[in-house]
């Protein structure tokens, strides 16, 4: 079983139209949306969901009425989690759950709680079987939610004998990306000709050459700004990361996805496709 | 006043209004959007550049007795106790200073390790920015520090989603500007990141980027009752002269009522 995903660092790049028309020219790969703070390929893929599993994060912080209101757990708290007053209580969004205070609070006055933070989704679309998720928004932990739905997502390939499973990463370098990246066989980088995407595109490169992960990479929407391409192709040249295609800018694309008309038709559609084979 | 420009969806154009609406006002710009900072490519000058750490354990592995406390203590899996050592992985370490405090044998200390930098750019306008270490999986304690630089009157570039780096970017903001475009991943996008900012009691508003695609979003809004802002074209121009890293001299007025219709909101 191989495990390809789409990153790009930068937000809007197209990450999602690729790996959803991905999804479609497979046919028979399993679906992993691995943005959990932000999800879209359910727009695209409209899936049909089987079954809906709470995600319940790591455990919270509560304060309990046992609290004298001695401040050690404020004084110890790295995260500016205690609102320190009469009563003390946990600011929930800041609680990384270290257990640090409940470990620490001489009353015993402090429980870990668990907390459902989001929500799973095991699903079926037309072009095979998808697994996705919603994080609670302004929730943390959207790293081990990803790593929820991968592990989910490997099992459904086992099961069904799948030999793709293709993940659909967030935006950014940090928790999320790096548990969307981790024991992948291969990044797919999605970059845009702008000078912040060039910018973006060399960080989430190094970031998945930091976890030893291989990159391909796809210049989207390459003729918005054929000087940026260039550009693009000489900074892979020097990293040694090869540029496995472009796509044209496509105004019927932004036409399609408002009709929700998928999979996309037109140049943009058929330079993917041309990708997609010579990835396969 | 401090206002947070956020978007849920990324390339929404955050980073187009943020820049503009700061360097057309002369407004400080913080770039909070330390994953992925871009605001640099537009805003140039001296830069000056402070490294930020955070604490790791390290083990004296003669003090260490192997007894575990610190293994038992740590939520995330960071410590693993050997037959004749103990082991810290510093990446997965979230520097919560729980096995250094609970050590009985005070065998464990912390040392600082560099996840990041702040970068203070004087430029035409002042710009504040942070650049996330290669490989450190939270960008929140180094938004932090980049937020501690804000003025009175600034204008915070967020990240992308609606999850922790998001929060910590705009919760310290007087109003937040959503920037979506009309498609439906935008729209999608959008619902989450204003359940966010309901819930932190933010005023807000929307400035729609793209206008002119077919799509409708304005029409959630109105229904929302959310004040639309200001409506950007959907335009060649802009997005030409955003791929250079150039600003939108054409667009100056523009940037100028954005900002008046936010002082009277």
């Amino acid at each position: 079983m191989r495990q390809i995903t789409v990153i790009s660092g930068k937000g809007g790049t197209g990450k999602t139209t690729i790996t959803a028309m991905f999804a479609a020219l497979a046919g028979d790969a399993v679906i992993a949306d691995c943005d959990v703070d932000a999800p879209n390929l359910h727009i695209l893929l409209k899936p049909r969901v089987l079954r809906e599993e709470p995600f319940v994060g790591s455990k919270k912080a509560f304060i309990t009425d046992a609290c004298t209101a001695c401040g050690l757990c404020y004084e110890l708290c790295r995260f500016n989690a205690i609102i320190p007053g009469e009563v003390y209580s946990v600011d929930d969004v800041r609680c990384e759950g270290c257990a640090l205070c409940f470990n620490a609070c001489p009353e015993k006055a402090i429980e870990m709680r668990t907390v459902q933070s989001g929500r799973i989704f095991l699903s079926e679309t037309d072009y095979g079987p998808m697994v996705h998720a919603l994080l609670n928004p302004g929730e943390e932990n959207s790293g081990m939610l990803v790593s929820e739905v991968r592990e989910r997502a490997k099992h459904v390939a086992e099961e069904r004998k799948a030999r793709l499973v293709l993940l659909d990463a967030a935006a950014g370098i940090g928790c999320p990306v790096i548990a969307s990246l981790a024991n992948a066989d291969l990044a797919v980088v999605v970059a845009e000709p702008t000078l912040s995407g060039i910018s973006d595109m060399e960080r989430v490169i190094r970031l998945a050459e930091h976890f030893r992960i291989g990159c391909v990479v796809i210049i989207n929407k390459y003729d918005l700004n054929p000087d940026m391409a260039v550009r693009i192709e000489e900074v892979c040249r020097e990293m040694n990361v090869e540029v496995l295609g472009k796509v044209p800018y496509d105004a019927s694309i932004p036409e399609q996805l408002s009709k929700l008309s998928f999979p996309f038709e037109g140049k943009a559609a058929r330079a993917i496709e041309a990708v997609w084979n010579s990835l396969r | 006043m401090r206002i947070a420009v956020a978007s849920g969806k990324g390339g929404t154009g955050k980073t187009t209004i943020a820049v503009n609406l700061a360097f057309f006002n002369r407004l400080q710009l913080l770039d909070l959007d330390v994953e992925e900072p871009n605001d640099r490519c537009f805003i140039s000058g001296e830069a000056k550049e402070s490294p930020v750490f955070r604490p790791v354990p390290v083990v004296d592995q003669e003090k260490c007795s192997l007894c575990g406390k610190c293994r038992e203590v740590c939520q995330f899996n960071a410590i693993v106790v050997l037959k004749d050592s103990t082991v810290i992985f510093p990446e997965i370490c979230h520097s919560c200073g729980a096995c250094s405090y609970f050590c009985p044998e005070e065998a464990i200390t912390e040392v600082n390790r560099q996840m990041g930098k702040v970068v203070e750019v004087n430029g035409e306008i002042k710009l504040v920015y942070g650049e996330l270490e290669i490989g450190e999986a939270s960008p929140v304690p180094l938004i932090r520090e980049v937020k501690k630089r804000a003025g009175k009157t600034a204008i915070f570039d967020c990240p992308p989603g609606v999850s922790c780096p998001m929060v910590e970017s705009v919760r310290d903001a007087d109003f937040v500007v959503l920037v979506a475009e009309p498609t439906p991943f935008s729209l999608h996008d959008l619902k989450l990141a204003v359940e966010v900012v309901k819930e932190l009691e933010k005023p807000f508003g929307v400035v729609i980027n793209k206008y002119g695609l077919s799509f409708d979003i304005e029409g959630f809004c109105e229904k929302e009752g959310i004040p639309v802002i200001s409506k950007i074209p959907f335009s060649p121009d802009i997005a030409s002269a955003y791929s250079r890293g150039e600003l939108l001299f054409a667009y100056k007025d523009t940037f100028a009522d954005i900002y008046d219709r936010l002082m009277e909101l």
